[in-house]
């Protein structure tokens, strides 16, 4: 279980970007961490990861802190940046040197995703496009078989079909001892993938909560024409009528995260509601 | 801190693959640059041109080992490669140790022996190399040159771990700050120790030339040369102390 306590984080005096963040990520989950542009989300995963190290509060995994990086704590966790620098090896030489790093890889999860990706295995890395490159590291990092998997906008170059490929790949590798984390601005294409969203706004988690727990207390329609209902909470107009976000009488039904998201980010008391 | 041999390795697998081979490109540059510069400024002076495998060696041994040292954690530069780097499942004391061999260890090696196979084919398959000059041609004794090489490489090492960017410029600036003030530790010292130093400071012994060869051994002057051997020791578990606490 990944636990983060009142984590304080600024990259200047005086100048704070978390304020003390507290929560806990339980194995077995795919979770979306969600925010405005600068609110820290890369930031928060590299704090996670143990590249960074919080200036207050404590993150571990499973117990130990990451910002110590044990052996054995970073060969359970794996973080694939936005934009990761990969050196110009082929891709048999990268697996070589870096697969013994951790010891659950899996050669045949890793071959059977880069032929899923249609991408050529006896190339060289640095002869990959931006999307190939992409997935050729969303294909290593599904098949390390770490416990704690930290995804940075890991969908970014890649195309229409490789998307839905990387939606398949993620909830077939999950595992129960296993938890994800995806950071991501393309919300509508890995909704459907997330059991949990995290939503920071402000140095502050504003939101944690379970997707089938949002679906039973919010919902989402089209509604025609140009004014929404009064009972909306949020609207976004759209052609010919509105999204409208309105609260739920407790049946599950389908819920738009971006439109959930743009809805608290733009009132938070809609969560009080 | 951990040390686990098989982890060491596969670090080492990775060094040699890819950084070494760039180390072996370096080499060989300031190898032809050297060459070419000594046949330049020998044939405007009009002399024979005579390359000296010694002088070239410490040259070729320093230089690169100053741009080796500095690029030694190269993937500290960028903050993508430096938290990959820093994430990759081994210890602090695994991954200096591993860049410690690969630059502090196997580039002098190597440029040994490339210096080696250069002398055999000028002098013969009998030629050493680096051995004490019965002529007085080379005048450093071998393992001074290789302390002086040592501590120089292990510095630039250093401070390719301490300064994420512009690691050279950096280092030169602290290496010259630590050369200032133990240069003048030293003289200090020696000017307390020595009544040959201080009648010379002070006028008394205009003829008396002090260079240190004329001096007596003492044992601060001994422990001072001890710790100058031991320097590229010290660098290497600084340069472990300081990875640890590194962030991306």
């Amino acid at each position: 279980m990944l636990t983060i306590e009142n984590v304080h984080y600024g990259y200047r005096k005086n100048q704070s970007l978390f304020n003390g963040l507290d929560f806990t990520l339980e194995p077995g989950k795919i979770s979306g961490l969600l925010g405005k542009n600068g609110s820290g989300k890369s930031t928060l995963l590299r704090l996670i990861s143990g590249a960074y190290f919080p200036q207050d509060g404590n993150i571990s995994f499973e117990g130990n802190p990451t910002q110590k990086r044990d052996v054995e704590t970073q060969a359970s966790i794996y973080f694939l940046q936005e934009d990761d620098e990969l050196p110009s090896y082929k891709i048999s030489q990268y697996l070589n040197f870096y697969t013994p790093f951790y010891p659950e890889f899996s050669k045949i999860d890793f071959n059977k995703m880069l032929e899923d990706f249609e991408v050529d295995p006896s190339k060289k890395i640095k002869d990959l496009s931006f999307g190939q490159k992409k997935k050729f590291s969303v294909a290593f990092a599904l098949s390390t078989g770490v416990k704690l998997l930290i995804l940075d906008e890991p969908t970014n170059g890649m195309d229409i079909p490789s998307k839905s490929t990387f939606r398949k790949a993620v909830s077939q590798s999950l595992r129960e001892d296993q938890s994800i984390i995806v950071s991501t601005h393309q919300i509508r294409d890995l909704g459907q993938l997330l059991d949990t969203i995290i939503v920071i706004n402000n140095g502050k988690i504003l939101l944690k909560d379970d997707m089938f727990s949002l679906s039973e207390q919010f919902s989402c329609s089209y509604m025609p024409g140009n004014t929404p209902p009064e009972s909306s909470l949020y609207a976004e107009p759209a052609p010919g009528g509105n999204i409208v976000l309105q609260k739920s009488d407790g049946t599950p039904s389908d819920i738009d995260i971006e439109v959930f998201f743009n809805a608290i980010i733009s009132n938070p008391s809609i969560l009080n509601q | 801190m951990t040390l686990k041999l098989s982890r060491l390795f596969k670090l080492l697998r990775i060094e040699l693959s890819h950084n070494f081979l760039n180390t072996i490109l370096i080499i060989g540059l300031v190898f032809i640059g050297l060459t070419t510069l000594t046949i330049v400024i020998e044939a405007f002076e009009g002399a024979n041109v005579e390359i000296d495998l010694h002088s070239m060696f410490l040259s070729i041994t320093l230089i690169g080992g100053v741009i080796v040292g500095s690029a030694s954690f190269g993937e500290l530069s960028k903050r993508h490669t430096r938290i990959n780097y820093l994430n990759l499942p081994a210890s602090s004391v695994e991954k200096v140790l591993s860049k410690a061999i690969t630059y502090l260890l196997l580039f002098p090696i190597s440029v040994y022996l490339l210096f080696l196979f250069l002398s055999m084919i000028i002098s013969g398959i009998n030629a050493t190399f680096l051995e004490i000059d019965s002529n007085g041609k080379f005048e450093l004794e071998p393992i001074y040159m290789i302390a002086i090489i040592l501590f120089t490489i292990s510095i630039f090492f250093y401070g390719s771990v301490r300064f994420n960017t512009y690691a050279f410029p950096k280092t030169l600036l602290m290496a010259l700050s630590v050369l200032f003030i133990l240069g003048g530790i030293g003289f200090l010292t020696a000017y307390a120790i020595y009544p040959e130093l201080r009648a010379v400071v002070a006028g008394d012994a205009p003829d008396m030339v002090f260079d240190g060869g004329n001096l007596e051994e003492h044992w601060v002057i001994d422990s001072i040369k001890a710790l100058y051997f031991l320097s590229p020791l010290l660098f290497v578990t600084l340069s472990i102390f300081c990875l640890k606490e590194k962030e991306g």
